[in-house]
């Protein structure tokens, strides 16, 4: 039977809910989601187009997300990422995952919130 | 100014997308790959050693097709490979199997009847050696 490594799943995840949160004010291109990503973590978290992508347009077909080609003057059309109100839903649901895992991981290693 | 353009479509169509999903990602990669390259360039980055660095983004590209739904490639054989392990019902997997073999007959109908006779000789040799089973 095949399995998937537990640390793919957590990439996965938190690579959604990176991408989905950035997405929770205003929509935005492919582009600003990934230089967003890069300048706020410093340079540490960088995707390539080859998994950026993909990753965007499996959002949009699970429903979470909704792209639309918008020309605005003076530029050339991009195709702008939103949030639907299902990626709002399960944005939430991962921002509880993640913040009921950290507490998880924080009680069992002893380290104290702020 | 490199033409952004032609090389991604260079890099996707050996991945064999269909015509709208590659022609979408083909204009957004694009566009990514020439804000990345005029971004390195106004960092102070060289003219190609941007071109490198930035050409490098599309070095895993085959990622593109595993990422990508199955909607979006073009299928190449069977919708059901050999094996499948899919969670389903029990009866999913009946009619799978049964297709399978359905289609396998039709390959091979010789190597679908030895295997058959195969088994029948094994179910009577099993009868007659343990017959208590």
């Amino acid at each position: 039977m095949k399995t998937t490594p537990p640390d793919h799943e957590w990439k996965k995840g938190s690579a959604e809910l990176l991408v989905l949160s950035l997405l929770e004010d205003r929509p935005r291109h492919g582009y600003d989601i990934s230089k967003l990503i890069r300048v706020r973590s410093g340079g540490a978290l960088q995707f390539h187009v080859t998994s950026l992508y993909p990753l965007l347009h499996r959002l949009e077909k699970e429903g979470w997300l909704e792209a639309r080609w918008v020309e605005k003057s003076h530029e050339r059309r991009r195709r702008y990422y939103s949030l639907t109100p299902q990626g709002r839903k399960a944005l939430r649901s991962k921002q509880k995952s993640w913040r009921d895992f950290v507490a998880l991981v924080g009680r069992i290693a002893g380290i104290e919130h702020a | 100014m490199p033409d952004w353009h032609n090389l991604a479509q260079e890099r996707l169509r050996p991945l064999g997308l269909r015509a709208p999903a590659e022609l979408d990602l083909t204009v957004e990669i694009a566009q990514h790959l020439e804000g990345h390259y005029q971004e390195l360039l106004s960092g102070g980055v060289a003219e190609d050693e941007a071109y490198e660095r930035t050409l490098a983004e599309l070095d895993d590209v085959y990622r593109l097709r595993a990422g990508s739904e199955r909607s979006d490639v073009m299928p190449k054989r069977d919708a059901v490979p050999a094996g499948d392990t899919k969670p389903g019902n029990l009866m999913d997997g009946f009619w799978r199997d049964l297709r399978y073999g359905g289609r396998t007959l039709r390959k091979s109908p010789l190597f679908a009847l030895a295997a058959t006779c195969g088994q029948v000789n094994a179910a009577m040799l099993l009868k007659h050696f343990c017959p208590s089973r």
